[in-house]
């Protein structure tokens, strides 16, 4: 299929908050209690339309594991947006948010756009963490901040399409060099000869197809 | 088989040789529909590039060549594991795959048959949603009652998933129907009376080795795996006798139960230390999220079995502070916990599992760096046109491979069909015994017990700067040191203190060393963590005494088995499982008496794989007269003289070679090292022999994926098996990696470790010593 722009995303957070589970969501608009616990990484894809343009998502959904991520540093690099996931239900999740709010930065281009989403919001009854902490951490840390629920789907489709939007406003700007693939974007292969939509400075698209 | 270079020739052969000739039931047929229609001309003869010509193209030859207007199906003329000769369908582009690796020397004999599938076959499941509810038919298995039984339901099963698959696209077409019967393996699964040959009159394993062939070739019973996993898994020391392994798991039972007590008795004391607050966790969550989809794991979330599961799982982190709890366990601990249905047997067997994985959960990543960069060099050798694809498209890293490498395909095949992948792949392992009784326990946990060592207690708070310490290392060595080689997968470094540079290592915080982005090829990445490898790698491979590898004794003469085990006959299988060792020694001494087993109140409607079985079977008996079908299309044999060349040439396979003393690091030479810098040029040009390019660039037996060579070749063959359909669509990283993906749980067992065995047999016989020229 056809797009404008492709991005490329990474969800990130402690095991267990949800991460696979919004993939599921997003992708194929369902939640599936029982499913298996990540290894490595795992792939989605979804087609979204912003300002009447097709954007195409990568997704990778990461497995907590320490000796993966020792393994390689890649996952990071080349992604235009990360989803930091916590669990509302249960506080050490979001005190790592630090953790990896550091490694993510350290690892990836500066430009790359962060929502924090406290997931569970279904899940009220259990609730350790305030949404107004949610709010202050986004706050301090200059990220997007949302509540979701992977079950009921509450701002799930929100969550992966306003970041979305932050990273096609960014190109818009201008912020983002699309023509260097390391950004987590790409331009659509029928985009590739005319001018990309929006007043790219860099201008130059000649490299921007890819296959 | 092919030639030993035939396989290995595969990928860089430009041109195969095609004969090709009508069936004689279709001339038949012909010649009364129309008698004055000439017949054809029998055979016709053409050469197609392996690398450009899919089953279209090939169809649209044929049809030119034998001037067909209509439908026709097309077979090629294989040998099984066995030699015997069969005409195979060739439907897709997986089976002309198949033909061309496996069936192609000197050339691919191909049959063409005019009618359509339906009317002819009867001995294939061609897949018609009418089929459905129909038992599948069966072909040249011996069966009896029970093996018709499983068999059935697993087919059943396998029809329904290829039903759905069709539905959901034709790429996927390849995995279908008549498939699974043909890559059944050579032999029957093992049977109890099989087992019992290999014990002497007190019960001890005598052959060890025939045991491992023996499975390796064809698996084991459901119904017979408690009791033969202990001894592929190297549970017990050698030389027990019965009675010896009824005490040995009596006590390791006892000990088990101890170490479980220990923590659970703090816990209900209330004294829970922040280590084991940790790991139960972790364990808890994941455990609710491993195989629940299997009947024994299924319903609610407490599952007595799922509890089992958190209890072995917590109690082995608890005492095996070096690698603790990681994300994978749990897969691997499963298998365990259904075949033995005994809390303490898995434990033990999960143990000595562990004994060989436990690099794999290290922290440092080296063990599995290391497979990926095997993986690699694999798929370089062997498909190098593939592999370009992917480093066009970045996808060289492998990554995708990972969850295969650290579970060794657990989760890649329906739970049932990865208990016997898993069971030929350990039995292609050479035994290694526990030299006296297998520790149950690194240090043993306690009230008092703090375990410094312990990686994840140093990152339980802060869970990730274990990692980014490792990472600052890893990047810090590569600027420190020089820059070792990597050849054959293994680590050529310069000798070097190593003492000094650890020390040195251990200073570096500085962070702006953190991450050396030196391109964004991330095999570049690879290599640097490949660097890092060395003390390691290199550290086993000058200590290592040639190991005793014997991978050679599972592809001789493997026929023996077969005749000694006779007609597989009809045999009651044991009924349940058994609830304590002791019981569970009585079957494993397959008296008569063992096979009718004491009732064991509740435990014995806990799910039991023979006894469902033996309840579908009944309902399925009557299947079993199929079982011959197959034969219309086994008699249809060319009696061409180049063939019978070919077949010669079979039966006069090359010697089999030991495999033991194995090329180490130590003996590489410099023209070995050098070689390695000209391999492309070496492939390209085509000037060495195959073996002797072959073993230039592949790693021995006993270094390849960390001493497990055949989970490395599975690994190739599930890449190679997509190969064409991920070029075709050119999908690119993240399709790619989406659909193998979504293959979990998919692979169809039968053929991919058919596909496997033999690709792993010709690297076995690339004679891994001294002995290797002598096959240029
Ligand atoms: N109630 C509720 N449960 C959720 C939600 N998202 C995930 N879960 C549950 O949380 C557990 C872990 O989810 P998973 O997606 O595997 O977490 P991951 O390790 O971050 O990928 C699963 O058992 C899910 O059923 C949610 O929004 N609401
Ligand atoms: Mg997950």
């Amino acid at each position: 299929m056809s797009y404008a722009y492709l991005f490329k995303y990474i969800i990130i957070g402690d095991t267990g908050v949800g991460k696979s589970c919004l993939l599921l969501q997003f992708t194929d608009k369902r939640f599936q209690p029982v499913h298996d616990l990540t290894i490595g990484v795992e792939f989605g894809a979804r087609m979204i339309t912003i300002e009447k343009k097709q954007i195409k998502l990568q997704i990778w959904d990461t497995a907590g594991q320490e000796a993966f991520r020792s393994i390689t540093r890649s996952y990071y690099r080349g992604a235009a947006g990360a989803l930091l996931v916590y669990d509302i239900t249960r506080r050490d999740t979001f005190n790592h948010l630090t953790t990896w709010l550091e490694d993510a930065r350290q690892h990836s281009n500066s430009n790359m756009v962060i929502m924090l989403i406290g997931n569970k919001s279904d899940l009220e009854g259990r609730r350790e963490v305030k949404k107004e902490e949610g709010e202050a951490f986004a706050q301090e840390h200059g990220l997007v901040f949302m509540e979701t629920s992977a079950k009921t789907a509450d701002n799930v489709e929100d969550a992966f399409i306003n970041t979305a939007k932050e990273i096609y406003d960014k190109i818009q700007d201008g912020v983002f060099d699309i023509n260097n693939e390391a950004n987590g974007i790409k331009i659509g292969p029928q985009q590739a000869n005319t001018s990309p939509g929006g007043g790219n400075p860099s201008g130059n698209t000649q490299s921007g197809g890819c296959c | 088989m092919t030639t030993s270079a035939g396989i290995l020739a595969f990928h860089t052969r430009e041109a195969v040789k095609v004969k090709a000739r009508v069936s004689a039931a279709t001339l038949h047929r012909r010649s009364q529909l129309a008698p004055s229609d000439p017949p054809p001309a029998e055979w016709r003869r053409f050469s197609v590039d392996p690398q450009i010509t899919t089953f279209e193209v090939l169809q649209n030859l044929l049809a030119k060549a034998f001037d067909i207007k209509g439908d026709f199906t097309i077979h090629y003329l294989a040998k099984d594991d066995e030699g015997k000769e069969t005409y195979l369908g060739l439907l897709s582009d997986w089976d002309l795959d198949a033909a061309f690796l496996s069936s192609s020397m000197p050339c691919l004999n191909l049959l063409i048959d005019l009618k359509p599938f339906d009317e002819g076959l009867e001995g294939w499941d061609v897949i018609t949603p009418a089929d459905l509810v129909k038992p599948p038919l069966v072909s040249h298995v011996r069966n009896n009652a029970q093996q018709t039984g499983n068999f059935l339901m697993q087919q059943m099963e396998r029809t329904l998933k290829s039903f759905s698959k069709v539905l959901r696209g034709p790429e996927l077409s390849g995995y279908l129907n008549g498939v699974t019967e043909r890559y059944r393996a050579s032999k029957p699964p093992m049977s109890r009376r099989e087992w019992q040959n290999f014990l002497d009159c007190e019960g001890r394993l005598i052959q060890p080795q025939e045991l491992r062939r023996s499975v390796f070739r064809g698996g084991i019973e459901p119904s017979l795996r408690n009791i033969v996993w202990k001894h592929v898994l190297n549970v017990y020391p050698d030389d027990y006798t019965k009675d010896q392994r009824i005490q040995y798991l009596k006590r390791q039972s006892n000990e088990y139960y101890k170490l479980k007590a220990t923590w659970t008795d703090m816990q209900k004391q209330g004294i829970v230390t922040e280590e084991m607050q940790y790991i139960m966790n972790m364990v808890s969550k994941d455990v609710l999220r491993t195989d629940r989809t299997h009947r024994f794991y299924a319903g609610s979330d407490d599952n007595k079995n799922v509890a089992k599961l958190y209890y072995i799982l917590t109690t082995f982190a608890l005492n095996h502070p070096s690698v603790s709890y990681c994300q994978g366990m749990s897969d691997l601990a499963s298998p365990m916990l259904v075949t033995m249905n005994d809390e303490a047997q898995a434990y033990i067997c999960f143990v000595a599992l562990m004994q060989r994985l436990k690099p794999n959960f290290n922290i440092n990543g080296l063990a599995i760096t290391e497979k990926f960069a095997h993986l690699s060099l694999l798929l370089q050798h062997y498909d190098p046109e593939f592999f370009e694809y992917l480093k066009m498209n970045g996808a060289d890293d492998l990554l995708y491979c990972y969850r295969w490498l650290l579970l060794e395909l657990k989760r890649e095949f329906s739970f049932d069909d990865a208990l016997c992948m898993l069971e030929v792949l350990w039995s292609s392992l050479p035994p290694s015994p526990p030299e006296k009784e297998l520790p149950l326990y690194e240090i043993r946990f306690g009230k008092d017990s703090a375990h410094p060592q312990s990686p994840r207690v140093l990152t339980r708070e802060n869970p990730y700067t274990k990692v980014r310490r490792i990472r600052k290392q890893s990047s810090s060595s590569s600027l420190l040191c020089g820059t070792p080689k990597v050849h054959n997968g293994v680590i050529v470094n310069e000798p070097d203190n190593d003492e000094s540079r650890r020390s040195s290592l251990n200073e570096i915080t500085d962070d702006s060393q953190d991450y050396n982005p030196i391109s964004d090829s991330i095999a570049h990445e690879l290599r640097m963590d490949l660097e890092n490898l060395n003390k390691t790698v290199l550290g086993n491979t000058k200590d290592a005494t040639p190991q005793q590898f014997t991978f050679d004794n599972i592809i001789e003469e493997g026929n023996t088995l077969l005749e000694n085990d006779g007609p597989w006959k009809q045999r009651k299988t044991c009924q349940g499982f058994c609830g304590t060792p002791d019981e569970q020694c009585e079957l494993d001494f397959d008296s008569v008496e063992g096979e009718t087993t004491q009732n064991h109140g509740s435990r014995r409607n806990l799910s039991c794989q023979s006894s469902l079985d033996r309840r579908r079977s009944g309902s399925s008996t009557s299947a079993s007269t199929s079982a011959s079908s197959h034969s219309d299309l086994v008699q249809e044999k060319a009696d061409d003289s180049d063939y019978e060349d070919d077949h010669h040439a079979y039966r006069s396979k090359a010697p089999p070679t030991r495999s033991e003393g194995y090329c180490s690091e130590a003996t590489l030479s410099s023209k070995e090292v050098s070689c390695q810098e000209d391999s492309r040029s070496v492939l390209d040009s085509g000037v060495l022999d195959f073996s002797r390019k072959s073993r230039s660039l592949l790693p021995p037996p006993g270094q390849l994926g960390g001493s497990n060579p055949f989970m490395m070749f599975l690994c190739l063959t599930l890449l190679l098996q997509h190969r064409d359909v991920i070029i075709r669509k050119r999908m690119d990283y993240n399709e790619l990696a989406m659909h193998f993906d979504k293959m979990v749980r998919k692979h169809n067992v039968h053929k991919v470790l058919h596909e496997t065995r033999i690709r792993f047999e010709e690297y076995l016989r690339l004679g891994w010593e001294a002995s290797w020229e002598e096959l240029v």
